[in-house]
């Protein structure tokens, strides 16, 4: 029987809690806004990835993934002032609500668990 | 700086396009604001950027932006058209040709369904090109154990005056006449018509006028309306035929008016001439001559029942008035049912068979597709059981799913209009029925909107039925451990799917024996039919109709005389073994027939008036016909004018006339037990039934053979040529001798005999062929569900098998084992067929001849065919169970 193409798997997956489990995309987009803080908007995340990552990712990804996240309830947003060099085009900001908040400790803990004793292998590679 | 102030608006303009409206000004924004950020390090790698990101934008599909949804653990299901569309995508890549068997199965049953539907349509109830065509109604006379009558003149005017249901009535009576147009004469089918006929058909004139009363009355000048066909041969199309003088059958009319193209009542007629005259002062004879086609329109509103009661009251106050009319019935029946010759129901019934076997083989279709889907859910279970553990609903899920058999229903609905579009024009080479007249208006099977949405509506019902019954409850995820643990690549397959498997391919082949039963039962009587013997010959024997010119028909003696001349020189030609004249070809429509009295049998009832079917010969023609002489002798060229007057009879006329003694020697008289003005005959001989009449195909007829030279008949002779040579090629021989003999005589195209048979028989055919290539079609559909789904769980319970090789099975068990799985399933599939065949059949007994409904030749016939075609279907899944290498697998 074949599988599925292959998938990437995500340990926060096999939990069944309160908070939805997220992607390794969603979490990502995640932890940047919580990182951004009141600063969090499309080209603000799109950049704090690429700085921390390394991944140039298309802010097309990134807006469908912020929607998604917000539809899921787990972020908040908010529309702010126009400004010059976006050619006088407004921003909309996100910021984490606290079942956001809660998913992405969820995954958090669990890939701190699911890695406990495994430092050796894991920080060298 | 010139492309930087081209690039970042034009890519602007371009994400606009593709861009939900509510993300357009942010992402925009953003763009531009990281775009001049970039800018500020490095121009080109900016430029790369935002090209990068335009591209990734454009390529990807469009996101709708959601709507907020109340927080929950399972996420949204994905509604939308193009991620179905992939994923339907995704699993066509992954199984093509599962997927083009369902799309070709689907094609099939749609195509077959649409192309009947359309032939259904056009026969029996697209509106003929009339005004208010529904409104027309046709009659006949009807007296039992005869062929429908047409109407008399004189009820003809008691209809018109007395039935209120009638908004108008005209008559016609139809004639073939020798026109002259120019230097040319032609035969063609007239008409002679009330000048109410065409006004009531609602028919106007393309060119000129119609017959208008005053043409009509007796006395006005000849004139004549002719069909647009004949306008455009014989008149070239030209405007200024209207008006021109012609000669028809030797007298001159004027062409007063061109009809529209496809106009052709009563049957095939190409001129209409006024009747002229007046009928209360005709002879009794003429006013009560049956030989008229009655066309009627119903008032708005008006029942044909309705009709038909006052129609009835009017008959019985006619058989008060006239002795004659006693015991005859009339009805008015629509005229469409006319047209296509469905007196009593038999080809409308026929073409419900039809429809109901492709329903039956649309329902296999459905199934078997359902079938194979199901199969594929099978394989994909623990795929599924993966994706819910991975966060996807069982609502998407069954979206996709969904998805997948709409991809599926849709594509083959589309091949299925395809396909009938390459059909529905083969039906009507196909020849269901021959029309008398509006043929090509009847018999148009041709694609139109209507088609086009009864095979869209078709698709979609089989997409929906698809569905429905391919549809498995979504995994949830309380059960993914248990699928995944369940469904792993070495276990088998579950006991309800296997269940549902069995039950489903089980209906199918119930659904197939059905079919096979029903077009069992039917060919059987389609070949009883055609093997009735009719008591004739019909191999190398033609016919031609001779028109002769009225001068012909004023001295009996002389045209006797002329029709053995012609004969004799006919027979003369190369290749022509025998000929003779009749006015009477079997089994066509019309029949002269002839009241008889028996010397010494007076009548006991004075309604009982026999009547034999009065056939006038020339001595060859019985000889030729091949009729069975079973008692005394055949007409002979001794038989002349002065010799004693003698007649040949049928066994059925001596049945009825002489029962239980010798007819040979027995004197017969024409006309009733009082009309003495006929002289006697002597019964000569006795020959076996010959099939007479078209619509009592199944009965046989008393018929006499009287000779030529004896009796004087007005009925257009019929001339009957026997050669083993190939007709086709004798028509222009026969032609040129007619012609050498008298220049007036027109003469038909010879039709073989056989054409003749077979042409009775167009609708039973038709009903045969299609019923059979409908059954095979669902056996084999049957025969392949079988085979997948035995596939399927032979593949599914490798392990199983390959253990019990391992632990010492042999091999030829295994075998066994498959088989009897097949057989289970065959069986019960075929045990429920017969079941409800045997039960249904009783409405086939309509339809059928000489074969009971329960026809046990056909029901074990079909049993074995099924039990013969499943073991068949199991030989290589069987086969593929045994050749399992137990040591590979287990490994």
């Amino acid at each position: 029987m074949r599988l599925e193409r292959q998938r990437i798997i995500t340990p926060t997956m096999w939990f069944n809690t309160d908070a939805p489990p997220l992607g390794d995309f969603e979490q990502l987009t995640m932890l940047a806004v919580l990182r951004l803080d009141e600063d969090a908007y499309g080209a603000a995340i799109q950049r704090e990835i690429e700085s921390q990552t390394g991944r140039v990712v298309s802010v097309n990804a990134i807006y469908t993934t912020l929607d998604r996240l917000e539809a899921k309830g787990l972020l908040r947003s908010w529309i702010g002032a126009p400004t010059q060099e976006r050619g006088g085009r407004r921003k909309k900001h996100y910021a984490l609500e606290p079942l956001g908040l809660t998913a992405i400790s969820q995954a958090y803990r669990t890939i701190r668990r699911m890695s406990r004793g495994l430092e050796r292998f894991l920080e060298r590679s | 700086m010139s492309r930087r102030l081209v690039l970042l608006p034009l890519v602007q303009w371009l994400l606009r396009q593709r861009l939900p409206e509510e993300w357009a000004e942010f992402v925009l924004g953003d763009l531009e604001e990281e775009y001049h950020r970039r800018s500020r390090q490095s121009s080109s790698d900016a430029s790369a950027w935002l090209l990068k990101q335009a591209l990734v934008c454009l390529a990807s599909p469009v996101p709708a932006a959601s709507r907020r949804i109340e927080p929950s653990t399972r996420p949204r299901i994905a509604l939308r058209p193009g991620h179905l569309l992939r994923s339907a995508w995704r699993t066509f890549r992954a199984r093509p040709l599962l997927t083009v068997s369902c799309i070709a199965i689907l094609a099939a049953g749609v195509g077959s369904a649409t192309a009947v539907s359309a032939a259904v349509y056009g026969l029996l109830i697209r509106p003929l090109p009339l005004p208010a065509s529904e409104r027309l109604v046709s009659g006949y006379a009807l007296r039992e154990g005869f062929d429908p009558f047409g109407t008399s003149l004189a009820e003809y005017s008691a209809f018109k005056t007395g039935v209120a249901s009638f908004e108008s009535i005209g008559v016609a009576r139809t004639q073939t006449s020798t026109l002259r147009a120019g230097g040319d004469t032609v035969r063609v089918q007239g008409a002679v018509v009330t000048s109410d006929y065409l006004s009531t058909a609602g028919v106007v004139p393309a060119l000129g006028r119609a017959i208008s009363p005053a043409d009509d009355r007796p006395g006005s000048s000849a004139s004549v309306v002719i069909s647009h066909s004949l306008w455009i041969r014989q008149f070239a199309g030209q405007p200024e035929a209207v008006g021109r003088s012609v000669t028809i059958d030797g007298r001159a009319a004027t062409v007063i008016g061109i009809l529209p193209p496809g106009f052709d009542l009563p049957s095939g007629t190409e001129m209409w001439m006024p009747l002229q005259v007046t009928i209360d002062t005709l002879p009794l004879q003429d006013r009560l001559a049956s030989t008229y086609m009655p066309l009627a329109r119903l008032r708005p509103g008006a029942a044909i029942g309705r009709a038909n009661e006052e129609i009835a009251a009017i008959a019985k106050a006619l058989a008060a008035e006239y002795p004659q009319r006693r015991g005859w019935t009339y009805r008015a029946i629509g005229l469409r049912q006319q047209l296509i010759g469905d007196l009593d129901g038999r080809t409308t019934r026929i073409v419900g068979l039809v429809v109901a076997a492709v329903v039956f083989l649309l329902v296999i279709c459905c199934v078997n597709v359902a079938n194979l889907v199901l199969l594929r859910a099978a394989d994909r279970e623990r795929d599924e059981a993966i994706r819910v553990a991975l966060g996807a609903s069982g609502g998407q899920l069954t979206l996709e799913r969904l998805a997948e058999s709409m991809a599926i229903g849709l594509a083959g609905g589309a091949a299925g209009l395809a396909l009938t579009a390459w059909v529905a024009p083969l039906l009507s080479t196909l020849n269901p029925v021959r029309p008398v007249a509006f043929g090509p208006a009847l018999t148009d099977f041709r694609i139109d909107t209507l088609t086009i949405t009864i095979g869209a509506s078709l698709s979609a019902l089989t997409t929906i039925l698809t569905a429905i019954v391919s549809h498995t409850p979504s995994n949830s995820r309380s059960d993914v451990a248990a699928t995944l643990a369940a469904s792993g690549p070495r276990t088998g397959l579950g006991r309800a799917r296997r269940t549902r498997l069995r039950l489903l391919v089980a209906a199918q082949i119930a659904v197939a024996v059905l079919l096979l039963i029903g077009s069992g039962l039917v060919l059987r009587s389609f070949a009883a039919l055609r093997d009735t013997d009719i008591g004739f010959r019909t191999r190398g024997v033609a016919s031609s109709q001779l028109t002769l010119p009225p001068r012909m028909f004023t001295d009996h003696g002389s045209r006797a005389a002329d029709l053995e001349r012609l004969v004799a020189s006919v027979r003369n030609i190369p290749g022509i073994s025998n000929a003779g004249i009749t006015t009477n070809i079997p089994l066509q429509r019309g029949s002269f027939d002839s009241f008889y009295t028996v010397e010494g049998r007076p009548v006991q009832n004075p309604n009982d008036v026999p009547i034999t079917g009065h056939r006038v010969v020339t001595p060859g023609y019985l000889g030729l016909l091949g009729v069975r002489l079973m008692q005394g002798r055949l007409l002979s060229e001794s038989d002349t004018a002065t010799a004693p007057l003698v007649v040949v009879i049928t066994e059925e006329l001596a049945r009825q006339a002489c029962p239980g003694e010798d007819p040979i020697g027995r004197r017969i008289r024409r006309g009733r037990s009082t009309d003495t003005t006929n002289p006697w005959l002597t019964v000569v001989g006795v020959v076996g039934d010959v099939k007479e009449d078209r619509f009592n195909f199944r009965t046989d007829r008393a018929a006499w053979y009287l000779p030529y030279a004896q009796q004087n008949s007005s009925a257009p002779p019929n001339l009957v040529i026997e050669s083993q040579a190939d007709i086709g090629t004798l028509n222009a021989a026969v032609r040129q001798r007619v012609r050498a003999f008298d220049p007036d005589v027109a003469a038909s195209e010879l039709v073989p005999f056989d054409v003749h048979v077979a042409e009775l028989l167009v609708t039973e055919r038709f009903a045969a062929v299609m019923l059979s290539a409908l059954a095979c079609a669902g056996l084999l559909l049957a025969v392949i569900g079988l085979y997948g789904a035995i596939s399927h769980i032979v593949r599914a319970q490798q392990p199983e098998i390959a253990l019990r090789i391992a632990v010492g099975a042999a091999r030829g068990r295994v075998v066994g084992m498959v088989v009897r799985e097949v057989m289970l399933v065959a069986m019960l599939g075929t045990i429920a067929g017969i079941l409800v065949a045997a039960v249904g059949a009783n409405g086939l007994s309509a339809v059928l001849y000489e074969v009971r409904p329960h026809d046990a030749v056909t029901y074990g016939g079909v049993a074995v065919l099924l039990i013969v075609v499943s073991i068949a279907a199991a030989f290589v899944p069987a086969l593929r169970a045994a050749q399992v290498d137990p040591a590979g697998l287990l490994r």
